[in-house]
């Protein structure tokens, strides 16, 4: 159980939203959009790593 | 089982996180709650693995094929995975994914114990015509 | 451990001398012949010869049973895993598992069955054999009327519950077990009640036939009624705790066994007796066995909390009661007409 994942992934949320703000209020609301969408891929990259992983072991311990 | 104390505080550190993460972005905060799912299971498979070996040892001292056992293990595998995503679906608010799943679910699993139902009309087949 | 004191009294009240006669028993089968004594020296030397025989022969059997019942724990812990899930997957799921069960039971259920049908079938033939030669014998000593009687009751009742055991009551078992396996599988209520309905039918059925019997034999007047309260008492005590299905009225007809087992003094009925009982022992043990084993699997399966499988343990468990009770039917019309016999001789 990595809890520092946990952690990771909650920073890059954090640092995704404070970016999206920050962008919107100067009016670049492009980049903010890609911004938030670079945060989404990351986290999303991290979230298909493991669900690899889970299918992984389900396929070795039902065996399929 | 310090390894369960762990998972709970884990569990309870993303709702946690996740309320906080959800006013500004809803999705990352889905997706953490996903990948905590994820590490929670898996976690949770490795103590499964001993149960799963003394539940073949248990099958394969009786069983003179090996394939009612398979089936129902299969079965049960894809219920449990299937409950997962119909429930992540619902939870991201896509409840008609989340049903079609089920049903996709449940033709699989007809559709796996198929060989079993074969064989279980040729035995009674068998015994019909003995009788 | 009274129990045992019991069963122990009462084969101790069967305990007579035998003496030679003209006439010879007929050979037995060859399923019990392996089974009887080379010499018969007393009733109940030879009873517990032929007891401890059919034990030694039973054990590989026993082991296969064993296995059977671990495997279907598996079975049920896997099922145990289904209680998180949604209702449409459960009910799939629980079908599939139902029908792993039946699977694996169908196949020993079956073999199980055919052993308790020729079981039948031998007795059936050896009581064809065995009373014209006890008719002949208790003719010889001056019985004449009441061998006929006799003769012809045994004969239409053996041949009775041959047939109804063949050709009605197996089928009837078959048909207990297909729907107790789709009732498991669909969960339909009507189905068990329907499969209820059949098991009730099959062991009515053999009550009848059994009252009947023994009815017949009382009103040609061939039980006294003048017998040892307590042996009695032992016997009912015994064989309605130990049979399921029809030990209590099997134990009410058995006062006849007891009460001329005193009487007890022809070599043919003896060697009789014995070979019935070597033909009958080991498959009733066999049968017994699963039996036993079924509803403690049964028990054990529902501890993890799985009603639905073990429900269906419990009903193949059942079936096995009703085999029991349709072969120890037999064994007890040829042992009651034998002893009955015997008595007319004495």
């Amino acid at each position: 159980m990595e809890i520092d994942l946990i952690f990771k992934i909650a920073a890059i949320g954090i640092i995704v939203t404070i970016l999206h703000q920050v962008l919107a209020r100067s009016g670049r609301d492009e980049q903010a959009m890609m911004t938030m969408l670079a945060g989404l891929v990351v986290v999303l990259m991290m979230m298909a790593q493991k669900i690899a992983d889970l299918f992984e072991l389900v396929k070795r311990l039902f065996r399929f | 089982m310090d390894a369960f104390w762990q998972w709970i505080a884990g569990a309870m550190l993303t709702v946690v996180l996740g309320i906080a993460l959800g006013k500004q972005s809803k999705d990352i905060s889905l997706i953490l709650s996903i990948v905590v799912c994820i590490m929670v299971l898996v976690a949770a498979a490795a103590y499964l693995q001993p149960v799963m070996d003394f539940v073949k040892r248990l099958q394969s001292i009786g069983l003179l094929d090996e394939q009612y056992g398979q089936i129902l293990l299969k079965s049960v595998g894809i219920g449990l995975v299937t409950e997962f995503a119909v429930l992540i679906c619902n939870d991201a608010g896509n409840t008609a994914l989340g049903k079609s799943l089920q049903i996709a679910a449940t033709v699989l699993v007809l559709w796996i114990s198929l060989p079993l139902m074969e064989s279980l009309l040729t035995l009674i087949e068998k015994i019909m015509g003995g009788v | 451990m009274r129990r045992i004191l019991l069963l122990i009294l009462l084969l101790l009240l069967l305990t007579q001398p035998v003496r030679a006669m003209d006439y010879t028993a007929p050979t037995v089968p060859d399923s019990g012949a392996e089974l009887m004594p080379a010499r018969t020296e007393t009733f109940s030397q030879g009873l517990s010869k032929v007891l401890s025989n059919a034990i030694a022969y039973i054990s590989p059997s026993l082991a296969e049973a064993a296995g059977i019942c671990l495997s279907l724990v598996g079975i049920v812990m896997l099922h145990s895993v289904l209680e998180t899930m949604p209702t449409d997957l459960k009910k799939v799921i629980g079908m599939v598992s139902a029908l792993a069960i039946a699977g694996i039971l169908l196949k020993r259920t079956s073999t199980m069955i055919h052993l308790g049908v020729e079981t039948v079938r031998e007795l059936s033939e050896y009581g064809k054999l065995l009373v014209p030669v006890l008719t002949a014998a208790m003719a010889a000593q001056g019985g004449v009327t009441g061998a006929t009687a006799l003769y012809a009751g045994t004969a239409m009742f053996n041949m009775l519950l041959g047939t109804a055991i063949s050709n009605l009551l197996i089928p009837m078992l078959y048909c207990f077990l297909a729907l107790a396996i789709a009732g498991t599988a669909t969960g339909s209520e009507r189905l068990n009640k329907l499969r209820d309905l059949v098991k009730s039918f099959v062991s009515w059925c053999l009550k009848i036939l059994i009252y009947i019997f023994t009815g017949y034999i009382a009103i040609t007047g061939v039980i006294s009624g003048n017998a040892d309260a307590t042996a009695i008492k032992v016997t009912k005590l015994t064989m309605s705790g130990m049979i399921p299905v029809v030990g209590g009225m099997l134990s009410d007809a058995s006062e006849a066994v007891l009460v001329s087992a005193g009487v007890m003094k022809n070599a043919v009925g003896t060697y009789g007796l014995l070979a019935i009982l070597a033909v009958w022992i080991a498959p009733f043990i066999q049968i017994g066995a699963q039996y036993l084993l079924l509803k403690l699997t049964g028990a054990l399966c529902g501890v993890f909390g799985a009603k639905e499988p073990s429900k269906l343990i419990d009903q193949f468990s059942g079936a096995m009661g009703l085999l029991l009770g349709m072969t120890a039917t037999m064994c007890m019309l040829l042992l009651i007409s034998t002893v009955c016999f015997m008595r007319g001789v004495g």
